[in-house]
């Protein structure tokens, strides 16, 4: 019973509470005020609009993709096919997308000028003028993936594994950013959610290409796996109620095409099944090939060994479930699902169930893969130019996670060297290239529509270190549609020189 | 050209103001802390002489009487104490108010009457003492007047 | 010899002059015509302060210099902000602060004779529930909440006076009792009070009151099963409230996610925080933010608005004088001459410090918001006047601290 020295004790807790408050307020400037200030929300960026002319924003070898003319006007290319392409890597003057014109507001609006840039452009009698912004995507990359990418809504997008530069990223269908007032007063149509960069803000189910954390997974818990034969002999048969793991209930595929045609999808009878794609049976293999020919009964029994916990942590290190939240952009999170039952693990081993994956995050995967594991973190900013021609920022490569070990990283590189030299993913094949890939042909309602067609790989050159992913949106199988995209897009890429 | 002016004004004056205030921080910290080593040194002080005293107000013929106290003080019946109180119901040596670390603390001697602290009889263990605390040793009430922090009785 | 030497602070209000005149100046010439009523107004707060610190220094030698200006320094910077989003409502408000400082004078006289307010105990007490039950009758309801009063054309918010009101009950039962049983009116008081606001909707000044009676309590008791007690009852009503009022609830959902509902509900904290990203570390400049895109800039969310314009460093420094108001006070009633005038000065202490916490965490989004002003910074009458209340009655305690151990110097020295 001190009353004094509770005081003191009561004061040391006060400290520690405002201690806490300065450092929470430091700490969320720092995590959230760029992405915060440039919100679409902001209207303090409107208003500034009107007392300075807007920077330009120039792609990797100098064209103008964004300008203001003399009017004070936001100009966008001229060049309808790269206006369009780059449209969400871009943005708009509206505060309607994600895009360039937003996350580097600060410098194109010259929020980060220093006062002696801003006297001097006061003295010279100009109107002030905001820095221009130099993105590390090639336009004609862009071109060529969006003609490429044919009628289907999608998205590509190239990154050096290398450096994170985002040499490519198109998202369809796409907008023109010269006529967004137009669609804001519903004189133009716009296509349903062309606004979304699918790219990076696109959560797709991913099918197939799963695989990779299900095989990243195995390698690392199961010792010894890469050496194991699998026997690929039928369905693999779940109780139809419960979902539990039937071991030994084999059906062969005889007798499963007899059931199939009388049960609802995904049934044979009374079992749960999944089966492979097109009905397919592998015989006898080891991981590789299974990996190679993408085969599901192996990895849905792998998901079931591997386990939820350990399957999850995998695919966490891989940048599912984390905030996308760059210093260049802000993009979705991808997310792995929640298995109930053990049905539902083997479903998440092969990428269906619930889980959510972005193209740009598939992509940053395979690049980790052909980097020895390590996942850099993508950018999109090369450089800004202030008004007197010097450069105040120039991208610094960083390293976003470590999401593998080496030797893990090039065991799953073979694998997929592998899958595109003899297996699903052979129309990616270059020839002079060792190309790597993982196709995948996501299930996404229940066989009414086609299929999400998608394609994630590398290229694995010291000269050329790209990595790819593509999805086409009910494109149909990822192997006979995604894959040729992505490699029309890589020999674009070699052609411009990257 | 005047807001553009103004404009630039406004934004330079942002560090001015900043760096003004971060001064006003500092120094009011400093000043504050030799303040309070001040105050801490004077309350030493008034303290190492006395640290205060006992007020008698019961019984009667002892009522306002003043017992000084020192650093070490035993209280009881026994002239050896430093309050050597005359009353039959208190024990020979019958408590112990001492300092300790910057506070008074009173510690029963093992008296049967026992030592009662604002009327609730105080354990085996030492008790930590405020200025207005009230004191019963068997008959004997009185009141703690810790130094520099008598009531203001004007 | 020790002679008593109280240092002065004027060098300290001179720099807070020239932030304050330099800051009207930059109001003056927003616009291309002189703005006459910025430099008169700045140079009536220069007077207002000069005479009153030199006043109350000549007064009252032991007056805590620091708390005072601790105080200046967040109203000058209240009255800066108001009168750049509005000059009227900044005039209103020095006109609160002037009032206020009479306030404050007659809580330091009245502190010369804390006897009054023990002997007045069980008034204050049932006057202050009968505010707050008064209210529920003829009370008038603002952004959601009833705890307005209308007297004479002028707008009161009686929970304010409240808070005021709750610290001397505190104070006065917990100096003699130190059990449960001798605190009864005591219990009885905090849960009337709580559950009338909670009834009024006026959560902040529920959760400010319940949190600074346990404090107290535990300070004055040192009792840490029934302190843990009350929290584990406190935060029962917290989770309950959660379920049974929808407004918690939506309070709750905006906290998590106040981008989610932006064009709704989550539009204030969605614009506080876009508010303080604009800002930046060095801020958008005085006059160059839209502070006026933020509901409720001038009152509950004035913190984001000094984000938005002086910067995030201003906002850890206003956080930081907080701190060091908070470290006087605690020190104020660590030196008190007796226990009644100790737990006052520290219940004043921890109503000013759990007022500020829960504004500016709620703002930065650090805990769910609950309105309640910014003390001296925010505009509102009653507020200004309860916190000016709330620092005389500090002020208070520290003179009679610093004479009683003034005395004690000069008996020694016989």
């Amino acid at each position: 019973m001190n009353t004094r020295s509770n005081i003191k004790g009561m004061l040391v807790i006060f400290s520690a509470l405002f201690i806490v408050l300065s450092v929470y307020l430091v700490y969320i400037l720092n995590a959230y005020g760029t992405r915060w200030f440039s919100s679409p929300y902001n209207t303090r960026l409107k208003n500034q609009k009107n007392n300075i002319i807007a920077g330009d924003i120039l792609d990797r070898t100098g064209r103008k993709l964004a300008a203001t003319d003399s009017a004070g006007d936001r100009v966008y290319i001229s060049d309808t096919s790269i206006r369009k392409a780059t449209s969400h890597t871009v943005g708009d003057n509206y505060g309607q997308t994600f895009g360039a014109e937003n996350f580097f507001s600060k410098y194109l609006l010259g929020f980060e000028q220093s006062i002696f840039e801003r006297i001097t452009s006061e003295i010279s009698g100009k109107r002030s003028h905001g820095s221009d912004v130099e993105l590390t995507i090639d336009a004609s990359l862009c071109v060529a993936a969006y003609e490429n990418m044919g009628e289907h809504r999608g998205a590509v997008i190239v990154i050096n594994y290398k450096t994170g530069e985002i040499l490519a990223c198109v998202s369809k269908p796409v907008f023109d950013p010269k006529y967004v007032a137009d669609y804001l007063s519903g004189k133009r149509e716009l296509d349903k959610s062309a606004m979304v960069n699918r790219a990076t803000g696109g959560r797709y189910t991913p099918g197939s290409v799963f695989k990779l954390v299900t095989a990243l997974a195995a390698i690392r818990y199961l010792p010894g796996i890469t050496e194991r034969e699998f026997t690929c002999s039928g369905p693999l048969a779940f109780d139809g109620k419960t979902g539990a793991y039937l071991e030994n209930v084999l059906l062969t595929p005889q007798e499963d095409a007899e059931a199939k045609k009388d049960s609802e999808p995904g049934m044979s009878g009374e079992y749960r099944v999944i089966r492979d794609y097109n009905g397919e049976y592998h015989g006898r293999l080891n991981l590789k090939e299974a990996f190679s020919k993408s085969c599901n009964h192996v990895f849905a029994q792998l998901a079931l060994e591997v386990g939820e916990k350990r399957l999850k942590r995998t695919a966490q290190e891989l940048g599912l479930n984390d905030d996308f939240l760059f210093d260049d952009l802000v993009a979705a999170s991808s997310s792995m699902g929640h298995a109930k039952k053990a049905s539902d693990l083997a479903w998440l081993g092969i990428g269906q169930h619930t889980s959510l994956v972005t193209p740009l995050n598939m992509c940053m995967i395979a690049g980790a893969v052909a980097n020895g594991g390590v996942m850099m973190e993508p950018k999109l900013l090369l450089g800004v130019k202030n008004t007197m021609g010097s450069n105040i920022y120039l991208l610094q490569p960083e390293e976003y996670k470590k999401s593998m070990s080496e030797t893990e990283a090039s065991t799953l590189k073979a694998f997929m060297v592998e899958a595109v030299k003899s297996g699903t993913g052979r129309s990616a094949r270059i020839n002079g290239f060792a190309v790597g890939g993982k196709t995948g042909t996501a299930e996404t309602s229940s066989g009414e529509k086609e299929p999400n067609a998608w394609f994630a790989g590398f290229v694995e050159d010291e000269e050329h270190p790209l990595a790819v992913c593509v999805v086409l949106e009910e494109g149909g199988s990822g192997g006979k549609h995604a894959a040729p995209v992505a490699r029309e897009v890589l020999k674009k890429a070699f052609a411009l020189g990257y | 050209m005047y807001a553009n002016a103004y404009d630039i004004v406004a934004s330079s004056m942002r560090y001015f103001f900043l760096l003004l205030i971060i001064y006003i921080l500092l120094r009011l910290v400093q000043h504050s802390f030799s303040e309070f080593r001040a105050v801490q040194q004077i309350k030493k002080k008034v303290r190492s002489v006395s640290p205060g005293y006992l007020e008698a107000l019961l019984p009667e013929e002892f009522l306002g009487r003043r017992f000084p106290l020192g650093r070490e003080n035993t209280i009881g019946r026994s002239k050896r104490c430093n309050i050597s109180i005359p009353l039959p119901s208190l024990a020979p040596t019958h408590a112990f108010i001492y300092e300790k670390k910057g506070g008074l603390y009173i510690s029963d001697y093992g008296s049967r009457q026992g030592v009662l602290l604002n009327d609730e009889r105080i354990g085996r263990h030492e008790e930590f003492l405020y200025t207005e605390d009230k004191l019963q040793f068997g008959g004997f009430i009185c009141v703690l007047h810790l130094s520099g922090e008598e009531e203001d009785d004007v | 010899m020790y002679k008593w030497r109280r240092v002065s602070a004027a060098g300290l209000l001179t720099l807070i002059i020239v932030f304050e005149l330099s800051a009207f100046s930059l109001l003056a010439f927003r616009n291309s015509t002189l703005d006459y009523s910025a430099l008169a107004f700045g140079a009536i707060l220069v007077a207002m302060l000069l005479f009153q610190y030199i006043s109350l220094t000549a007064i009252f030698r032991h007056l805590d210099r620091y708390l005072l200006i601790i105080a200046n320094l967040l109203v000058a910077m209240g009255l800066i902000i108001q009168y750049r989003i509005e000059a009227a409502i900044a005039f209103r408000q020095i006109i609160w602060f002037g009032i206020g400082m009479l306030a404050m004078v007659v809580c330091i006289l009245f502190m010369r004779r804390p006897n009054i307010f023990r002997r007045l105990n069980l008034l204050i007490l049932l006057g202050c529930i009968g505010l707050l039950f008064a209210l529920l009758l003829v009370g008038s309801e603002v952004y959601g909440a009833r705890n307005w009063i209308t007297i004479g054309g002028q707008n009161f918010q009686p929970s304010e006076f409240v808070k005021v009101g709750t610290v001397f009950v505190l104070a006065h039962w917990l100096t003699n009792s130190r059990d449960l049983r001798g605190i009864w009116p005591l219990l009885f008081y905090v849960f009337a009070v709580v559950a009338l606001l909670v009834v009024e909707r006026d959560l902040g000044a529920a959760v400010l009151i319940a949190g600074t009676a346990l404090i107290v309590f535990y300070v004055a008791t040192g009792s840490k099963s029934l302190t843990l007690l009350g929290l584990a009852a406190g935060s029962a009503g917290a989770l309950a409230s959660y379920y049974i009022f929808d407004h918690v609830r939506v309070r709750v959902a905006i906290w998590k996610n106040p981008w989610a509902t932006y064009s709704g509900k989550g539009y204030q904290i969605a614009q506080g925080l876009m508010a303080i990203a604009s800002g930046g570390l060095w801020g958008m400049g005085l006059t160059r933010g839209s502070p006026k895109l933020i509901p409720a800039y001038h009152t509950d969310y004035i913190f984001a608005v000094i984000c938005e314009e002086f910067g995030v460093i201003m906002g850890v420094c206003i956080i930081a004088f907080y701190l060091v108001f908070i470290v006087r006070g605690a020190l104020v009633a660590l030196n008190a001459p007796d226990r009644f005038m100790m737990l006052t000065a520290f219940g004043c202490t921890v109503l000013i410090t759990l007022q500020s916490f829960i504004i500016i965490a709620g703002v930065i989004k650090l805990i769910p918001l609950t309105g309640i002003t910014l003390p001296f910074v925010s505009y509102g009458g009653s507020s200004i006047i309860a916190s000016m209340m709330l620092l005389g009655i500090l002020e208070g305690v520290a003179i009679q601290g610093g004479e009683t151990l003034e005395r004690a110097l000069k008996e020694m020295a016989k």
